[in-house]
């Protein structure tokens, strides 16, 4: 087989290659404003936040508490999903639907290269950038957690450091996986919609708007309907230490029955699932 | 006192709970309202616009049967494919003037076949439909390797539809195409590995750099592209500024960084829409030179554009597409030479010139004018015409100033072709 046979063969495969990856990074992380967003919503959130906490509390102990407060562990862990949640729409949004925009679609499809390849490459290519960032936020609320939680009160359960730690990962894995659908969501419905600014309206009205509104209340004979919507699957799959520390008579859950694990995680396999063959199916049929 | 707060605590309860028993009904009649509002109105909407819409499907395959029945009365009629002329083998048309026609005839012999291993470009039946309208009409092109050719036509007469479906852009409906030999779309992926290709303005990533923008399209080509990168800005002389934000690039530099990416795969074939679109003089008579230099090398150019001037510089062949359907190609000369060619004559008495003129059977048309006689010659041997022309007037006694052969021009057999078209409509 000739060279020019065997990158033929290559380029007609649906696998994207590393390189293809890399090129979808060089995109996104190129993207000023994009990437300004994410690293103050992933990391500048939470270091905001616990700065502010320990200059207070170094300031005046009496009034303020340390910043890594058990209490304030979940309120923080709960915004940066909501923000974290939005954003991953964001930069899906951007993966998917910016080089429709800007015209560059069309000359990666000239290339010959696979259009399922060049859909898929653009899954771990944002994927790169949003869980590392997120990560790192992750780490400073946990280590904020477990090293600035301040003296304890006498009587107070104080958990082992291994069970700390689980929890602690618990909550982190929890997190990521959360981004990881925001992004899925917003990535198959952006190439579906073959632009950015819509679908991230929809899905922050969906997030904000209408999943506290369709899953606050139980709704006779609809519940497993309701069970349906990803923002309830993954309140039922929220870890323990998060809803525990939430305020409310439900410990911040929602009020929708529990469900099986395996019930969850199909709800949520099916709506990642569900989206990129959405995108991959629209990306492959789209004229360019 | 007691039974007052116990009264007062139960009031509080009940107000409690009728406000929960009130929020929960309301929720109720909320969610089940709007799912009762919308579940019949999305029903009845779904229902309307399905029904719509095979309609109108029915309606465009009844148009298309129309369309495909007129086409086979019009194939039967002619015997051929209608109005389909290839004059790819052709050979001994009339020398042309000026500086296009030198340019052409001052070129290597170009290939004239499909070469050894097939045509560059070669379609058959090919045919695209937009709802009722057919945008791509059954067209059979051939194109020649190793050639810079041509593919005119008005604005919407289907160019850029039939590049983007030779480019896998969007899909035919029905017909058969192969570039470089390669069945596609069976063959995509590797025919398009050696293709390059300009399609409509070329898009790129504004906030990226002229040179990430390639390294993205390298990397998605693979292989030797990367290496082809900074030969290919030195080319589309683009080095100088291949590391500034393409947001800054004007519309020409986009177009000779779409030219850049072109040469990206090293390719065999170059398809070109519109690529003298945004450039300056300067910037199209370099464009010219480079697919000159390109095609000899051995690449084939196709370029599709409606400057038929720079078309009739630069490329060996065309072919004139009219709402959709390819009606004429073939080598430039020879399609000329059907426009006739005329012979402009400088003399005294111009009616009688024009008498004497008559007499002989080489005028297709004789013009009277101020100061002679333009006479329009039917094809072939115009020179030899044009010395019977001047014979002729000697002999009658007439005096003859000036005599000049003029050729017709890509533009006025472009005109001739669609204005006939126009009337035959």
């Amino acid at each position: 087989m000739t060279p020019y046979g065997l990158v033929a063969v290559r380029r007609a495969s649906w696998l994207p290659s590393p390189a293809l990856i890399g090129a979808k990074v060089l995109d996104l992380r190129k993207r000023n404003v994009l990437m300004a967003v994410t690293v103050t919503f992933t990391v500048g959130v939470p270091v905001i936040f616990y700065g502010i906490r320990e200059v207070t509390h170094l300031a005046d102990p009496a009034h303020y508490g340390p910043a890594g407060a058990t209490s304030a562990f979940a309120t923080v862990v709960t915004l940066m999903a909501e923000f974290g949640f939005i954003l991953a729409v964001l930069l899906g949004a951007s993966a998917g639907a910016d080089d429709l925009t800007d015209g560059m679609f069309r000359q990666l499809v000239i290339t010959g290269r696979s259009r399922l390849a060049l859909f898929l490459a653009r899954i771990p290519a944002g994927l790169s950038i949003l869980l590392p960032l997120a990560a790192v936020g992750y780490t400073v609320t946990a280590l904020v957690t477990g090293f600035l939680n301040g003296p304890h009160a006498p009587g107070e359960f104080i958990p082992s450091t291994g069970a700390l730690v689980a929890a602690l990962t618990e909550a982190g894995l929890w997190f990521e996986l959360y981004l990881f659908v925001g992004f899925t969501i917003g990535l198959g419905l952006a190439v579906l919609m073959g632009q950015r600014t819509v679908p991230v309206v929809l899905l922050i009205v969906w997030e904000i708007i209408l999943t506290p509104a369709l899953a606050d209340h139980v709704i006779p004979h609809l519940v497993n309907v309701q069970r349906l919507i990803i923002g309830v699957a993954m309140d039922h799959l929220k870890p323990a230490p998060l809803a525990a520390a939430s305020v409310g008579p439900t410990g911040g859950r929602l009020l929708i029955p529990p469900m099986p694990t395996w019930a969850i995680a199909a709800v949520i396999a099916g709506w990642i699932l569900g989206w990129l063959a959405v995108g991959a199916w629209k990306m492959v049929t789209r004229d360019a | 006192m007691d039974s007052s707060l116990r009264t007062h605590e139960f009031a509080l309860m009940a107000a409690d709970k009728w406000v929960a028993v009130a929020n929960d009904g309301f929720m109720l009649f909320a969610v089940t309202g709007t799912l009762g509002f919308l579940v019949p109105v999305i029903a009845i909407g779904g229902i309307g616009y399905g029904i719509a819409r095979l309609k109108a499907r029915q309606g465009i395959a009844k148009l298309k049967a129309t369309h495909l029945a007129r086409r086979d009365q019009s194939s039967e009629r002619t015997g051929e494919l209608p109005q389909l002329r290839d004059t790819t083998a052709r050979e001994g048309a009339d020398p042309a003037p000026g500086a296009a026609a030198s340019a052409r005839s001052s070129r290597a012999a170009s290939p004239r076949g499909p070469g050894r291993d097939g045509w560059a470009i070669e379609t058959h039946g090919l045919t695209k439909w937009f709802g009722a309208r057919v945008a791509v009409d059954d067209v059979e092109l051939l194109v020649p390797r190793g050639s810079a050719f041509g593919y005119l036509g008005p604005n919407g007469a289907g160019k850029t539809t039939l590049i983007r479906i030779l480019l896998g852009l969007t899909k035919a409906d029905g017909g058969t195409m192969s570039l470089l030999g390669l069945p596609v779309p069976a063959e995509r992926g590797r025919a398009l590995a050696r293709v390059g290709a300009i399609v409509d303005a070329p898009g790129f990533h504004g906030h990226l750099t002229g040179r990430e923008n390639l390294k993205i399209l390298a990397c998605a080509r693979g292989g030797e592209a990367y290496k082809h990168i900074d030969p290919a800005l030195e080319r589309s002389r683009l080095s100088q500024r291949a590391n500034e934000l393409v947001s800054t690039y004007s519309m020409g530099m986009r177009q000779r960084l779409g030219l850049a990416a072109c040469l990206l795969g090293d390719p065999q074939l170059l398809i070109l829409d519109e690529p003298m679109n945004g450039l300056d003089p300067a910037g199209m008579h370099e464009m010219r030179d480079m697919i000159r230099a390109l095609v000899d090398e051995g690449r084939t150019v196709m370029l599709s554009s409606h400057l038929l001037d720079e078309v009739e510089r630069t490329c060996d062949q065309v072919a004139i597409v009219d709402r959709g359907k390819v009606v004429r190609q073939g080598p430039i000369d020879e399609l000329i030479g059907e426009a006739g060619v005329a012979v402009e004559v400088h003399c005294s008495d111009p009616p009688a010139a024009a008498r004497s003129v008559g007499q002989l059977t080489v005028a297709a048309r004789i013009d009277v004018t101020e100061h002679g006689l333009t006479v329009t010659l039917s094809p072939g041997q115009a020179q030899e015409k044009a010395n019977d022309i001047t014979r002729r007037l000697v002999e009658a006694g007439i005096s003859v100033h000036g005599i000049q052969v003029v050729h017709a021009s890509l533009e006025d057999w472009f005109l001739s072709v669609t204005s006939r078209l126009e009337e035959e409509q």
